[in-house]
């Protein structure tokens, strides 16, 4: 039998400076779900696929961010 | 009739975690490291990338019993990179894993209903960690 355990981790994103930036954040967060189901599955291909996506949006919105705070 | 253990060695069980995280070391108090990939086990190297640290209390943990309360929850720390969350590692104050925790959408260790991509400068709250020592 397994210790059981009761943790609860809550996560809060940072808002978003523009609506561009908003639907990034949103692509960005339901590629999780994704990244998620694939690691469940055993899909490793799928998820370093959604991964690499994921990378390349988090680096368009630390650009795009980057712009607002020239 | 399944394996069964008294009170007194589940609550000593729970005990050697606290004491582990607890035990004075390099000056820091224990932490919770957020890492991205597959956990590799306790005893193996950390991997992946570090998404957050959780700076934990110096009484990490409540008293002993069959079941062990984290202290001084909720806990807050920042995102600092942005990724996917794999596991979450409970270090020592040497920096030494004392346990791991896998974290994922459903079926894990750490549930995110919200999924499990977080990005830089958001935030991770630990509202709580309890574990209960096996019967």
């Amino acid at each position: 039998m397994d210790t059981e355990k009761t943790i609860v981790l809550t996560y809060t994103p940072p808002i978003p400076a523009t609506a561009e930036i908003a639907n990034l954040h949103d692509l960005f967060h339901a590629n999780g779900f994704l990244i998620s189901r694939a690691r469940r599955m055993g899909d490793a291909a799928e998820e370093a696929r959604l991964e690499a996506a994921n990378a390349a949006t988090a680096a368009e919105i630390d650009k795009l961010n980057a712009e607002l705070k020239k | 009739m399944a394996l069964t253990h008294s009170t007194a060695v589940r609550t000593a069980c729970m005990a050697a975690i606290k004491t582990a995280a607890e035990t004075a070391g390099g000056g820091a108090n224990a932490t919770m490291d957020f890492r991205s990939g597959s956990a590799p086990g306790c005893a193996n190297a950390i991997t992946g990338t570090q998404l957050a640290l959780l700076a934990l209390l110096a009484t990490t943990f409540g008293a002993a019993g069959v079941t062990l309360t984290m202290a001084g929850t909720p806990l807050t720390t920042s995102v600092l990179a942005s990724g996917t969350l794999g596991y979450a590692r409970l270090l020592d104050r040497n920096a030494v894993g004392v346990e791991e925790a896998n974290i994922g959408t459903s079926g894990s260790d750490i549930n995110f209903a919200g999924g499990i991509a977080v990005l830089a400068g958001g935030t991770l709250t630990l509202s709580s960690y309890a574990l209960t020592a096996p019967n």
